[in-house]
């Protein structure tokens, strides 16, 4: 089902996971920061609004901590809910499919398009359909899909791929915007915000009423009532569910929340921890289909079922995809969202595309990051995301991967062992010193040391002795506070 | 429904809805966790279904059971209950108010908001006590000035008796590359009368190769350290990132209770000091202009944040100035620093761009492997030149 599209650009249109191209690009792109415009700015802002929204609400932990456990529970419950789910929606009209795989997936849609004789297709965003590749599979058989999101129209405009989960032109700058009008679109050249909202909505608006098929994603599926919620800011996804006669909501397992009375805890944390609003501009509740139209729930698990076996693992299909960690990511920042590979970048794309795509083709993904925390900090749905970044660090050296690699075991086993003898510890730190001493005179510095003297000096040895040996012969000689007078502090 | 989906796990799992599908899920009975309050009674199915409500309730209230503590009226209750002990903390503190550029600490505040100099603010020459005390007991509730992204819960830790040996850890680049810190840190625990030893066997805590996901490695060097430190009742490092290795990671690489049990009693210096012996004045002087970086295993994994501060506070002559964007990580991260290199210096670069304009003369830090990695870069860069590297322990014995 992989359509070939072969352009090497980064963050080309093409997102075939076949062959090595994933993994060249993963490694590539996530040592080495690239260009991205206005990203790192905007996400550095929304990074900081996020913090002083969760600054400026007390109860935001215990959200949070809400959050993770309804997540907990409805994962755990997931047969049960699922059934209840369909068996609730079903009862409305609407027609649930399941897929265990994005080809499966996508032969469902293609008979739903075969089915109503769609010409053409509007799109709301849905990451699911990312992973579906479904803007490809539609145009083999002749299907125009019309990205309807701002964020996806633009990057669909550009030829690129969403660099980020949220905000997917997050790149792009007015002045980029207003050039890609002008060459894709014949519009006059203007950097004005709301004139380009304009043209973006004349483009569009036409596209709404002709399309014969709308498709949107699913953030919420709610089990007890048989609810599909949507939360949107543009309108887009209103009219794309309800202008075309067909609509098919495209959904992971992991969507399912067990009551609509868990449902307003999560708006509250999705738009703040999203975008720094306190509630999305819409939010759609679905509860079946309406006479004369057509709802298909495609229910997607693309390997999401197998991460569920790991228990250290399945936290990471807590994830609202609400983008928070993102921004605070200091190295997404510099590498874009491209350099992730997948669809999923950043850091919940860390631990979530190793599960969902194999070690085999995105191990190296887990080691693109300097475990600072700051995802798991925000996350709203407090995945332990740095501690799971270790744990896949674990599995990626021990399983088949890219980075698996005899000769750094072995250099690490070395390490061990010396680091069990206190003698053979003494000798490597002496040689470890003496090499930092001899490096300076050096033409070019190999492997690591390279990498370190690239953009850095070296530490500079100390003349004196280590610590080990200092100690020896100083210990004695260290000095007390008299003991008559006890330190002052201000709290005695 | 078997016909849409033949074959596979979906079969299993989506079958037969009714009549009880356990078997696939079977394998998630062990971490199958308590349901939240309300989750049960609708996963339970139809038969609890038919007594829902009509209406459905979207608002917070329908959640928050917990939240209704924190109405108006127990704001106001709260604030007005608090006011009087508030006052007498003020006025026993006195001059409870900002030192050395540094903001008082939150407990302290209400006395004097001003934020530099060590100026008393007209707060302190004329408190009017209905606007003091609402102002503590809001501080109090956590609406105002408690940074919410820290650490949920306060953490307990244990109160160091005088007298109490103290084992001393030096990390493996300290030992060879800093020696000097080690000897500020030993020299300061003696002067504040702790008896420290230093068992000579100890190497490494296992941090680089567990980070690096070779945890078996790890495993055999995280034994021998606990082999050599079981007979301390309290261990002090001046790192921050190997005393969360010890104190968080220990647990993972080997469950051990015994293990995980001596990786506990590992305390980062300044959290040591502040926070198990009480010590906020160490008599230093250090007059200079500082500014402070705390490693992100330090912050976000030991949740140590304010006791270097509080350290600094009373550091005398000592000007603070802040970092622009503290929170965010330096860019070392162990072996991403070689392993992506390029992404590891342009992060730190940008760290090094806040500390220039911070206009700090020395960089100060919980965590030299941080300044290892930035005072790399800073004596690279034109302007950074000049701006020293030092940790926190070199500090606080320093004679200048």
């Amino acid at each position: 089902m992989h359509v070939a599209a072969a352009e090497s650009v980064p963050g080309g249109a093409s997102l075939s996971m076949q062959g090595a191209r994933f993994l060249r690009e993963c490694t590539r792109g996530l040592a080495e920061p690239g260009q991205f415009g206005s990203l790192a700015q905007s996400a550095e802002r929304s990074s900081k609004q996020n913090r002083q929204i969760i600054a400026s609400i007390p109860y935001f932990q215990s959200w949070r901590e809400q959050a993770h456990q309804i997540k907990r529970y409805a994962l755990a419950n997931l047969d049960k809910l699922l059934a209840e789910f369909e068996r609730n929606i079903t009862a409305r009209g609407a027609t649930v499919l399941y897929a265990q795989n994005a080809q499966e997936a996508n032969e469902h849609l293609l008979r739903i398009v075969r089915q109503h004789g769609v010409r053409t297709v509007v799109k709301a965003k849905s990451m699911v359909s990312e992973e579906m590749e479904m803007n490809h599979v539609l145009e083999a058989v002749g299907v125009r899909a019309i990205e309807t999101d701002l964020g996806e129209f633009l990057v669909q405009l550009a030829g690129q791929r969403p660099i980020h989960v949220v905000t997917p032109a997050l790149h792009l700058s007015a002045t980029d915007v207003g050039r890609l009008f002008q060459e894709k679109l014949g519009e006059p050249f203007t950097q004005e915000h709301a004139t380009l909202t304009q043209i973006a909505r004349k483009h569009l608006r036409r596209q709404f009423l002709q399309a014969d098929l709308g498709i949107s994603g699913v953030n919420f599926a709610i089990a007890d009532t048989g609810t599909i919620c949507l939360v949107e800011n543009e309108g887009n996804q209103g009219l794309s569910t309800c202008c075309p006669k067909v609509h098919v909501a495209l959904m992971g397992v992991e969507k399912v929340i067990p009551s609509i009375r868990h449902l307003p805890v999560f708006l509250n944390l999705l738009g703040r921890s999203g975008t720094g609003q306190k509630l999305t501009t819409y939010t759609h509740l679905i509860h079946g289909s309406t006479p004369g139209q057509k709802l298909y729930v495609i229910i997607l698990d693309n390997g999401r079922t197998e991460v569920l076996r790991d228990p250290k693992a399945w936290s990471a299909l807590f994830c609202i995809r609400c983008g928070a960690c993102l921004n605070a990511c200091p190295v997404y920042r510099r590498v874009g969202g491209w350099a992730y590979g997948w669809v999923y970048p950043g850091p919940i794309g860390a631990i979530l595309t190793p599960h969902l795509v194999g070690l085999e083709q995105a191990g190296k993904l887990p080691f693109a990051s300097s475990l600072c925390g700051a995802c798991g900090e925000v996350c709203p749905v407090k995945i332990d995301i740095p501690h799971q970044l270790v744990h896949l660090r674990h599995r990626a050296v021990q399983e088949p991967s890219p980075v698996r690699c005899w000769l750094e075991r072995l250099v690490w086993r070395m390490w061990a062992w010396a680091m069990c003898h206190p003698w053979m510890y003494r000798v490597s730190m002496r040689l470890a010193r003496l090499g930092a001493r001899l490096a300076r005179f050096l033409p070019w510095h190999p492997g690591p040391l390279g990498a370190w003297t690239r953009g850095r000096e070296l530490p500079e040895p100390p003349p004196g002795p280590d610590f080990h040996t200092w100690w020896k012969k100083h210990a004695h000689e260290l000095k007390t506070f008299p003991a008559d007078l006890p330190p002052e502090s201000p709290s005695s | 429904m078997a016909e849409r989906f033949a074959g596979g796990t979906w079969d299993r799992v989506v079958g037969q809805p009714e009549k009880g599908r356990i078997g696939w899920f079977s394998r998630w009975r062990e971490i199958r966790p308590e349901a939240p309050a309300g989750c049960a009674r609708w996963s339970e199915g139809t038969a609890q279904r038919a007594e829902r409500p009509k209406t459905v309730r979207t608002g917070i209230d329908g959640l928050a059971g917990p939240f209704k503590a924190q109405s108006k009226e127990g704001v106001m209750n709260r604030s007005f209950d608090q006011a009087g002990s508030v006052q007498t903390i003020v006025s026993a503190r006195g001059s409870g108010k900002g030192r050395n550029g540094l903001p008082a600490p939150s407990g302290e505040k209400a006395g004097g908001r001003t934020p530099s100099g060590g100026q008393p603010g007209s707060a302190s020459g004329k408190p009017s006590e209905s606007s003091l005390g609402l102002e503590a007991a809001r501080e109090g509730l956590g609406t105002e000035g408690v940074n919410w992204s820290a650490p949920a819960q306060k953490r307990e830790y244990p109160v160091y008796e005088p007298g109490e040996p103290v084992a001393l850890f030096v990390p493996c680049y300290i030992d060879e590359f800093y020696p000097q810190i080690a000897q500020a840190t030993a020299e300061l625990l003696t002067w504040l009368q702790v008896p420290v030893e230093f068992p000579s066997r100890q190497t490494c805590c296992g941090q680089p190769a567990f980070n690096s996901g070779y945890w078996r490695e790890a495993c055999k060097v995280v034994h021998y350290f606990c082999e050599t430190f079981a007979s301390y009742r309290w261990i002090v490092c001046p790192s921050g990132s190997c005393a969360a290795m010890c104190r968080v990671f220990f647990g993972h690489v080997d469950p051990d209770p015994r293990i995980v049990e001596i990786g506990r009693r590992v305390f980062e210096l300044t959290e040591f000091l502040v926070e198990c012996m009480g010590v906020r004045d160490v008599g230093a002087r250090f007059p200079h202009k500082v500014t402070l970086h705390i490693g992100c295993h330090t912050r976000r994994e030991l949740g140590v944040v304010q006791p270097p501060l509080e350290l600094l506070r009373y550091v005398e002559g000592l000007q603070y100035v802040e970092l622009p964007n503290v929170e965010e990580c330096c860019g070392f991260g162990g072996t991403f620093s070689v392993k992506m290199p390029g992404t590891s210096i342009a992060m730190g670069q940008t760290k090094v761009e806040n500390i220039i304009r911070s206009g700090a003369e020395v960089v100060v830090s919980p965590d030299i492997s941080c300044l290892m990695h930035v005072g790399g870069i800073l004596r690279r860069h034109p302007q950074g030149r000049n701006i020293r590297c030092m940790h926190i322990a070199e500090l606080l014995v320093a004679e200048e």
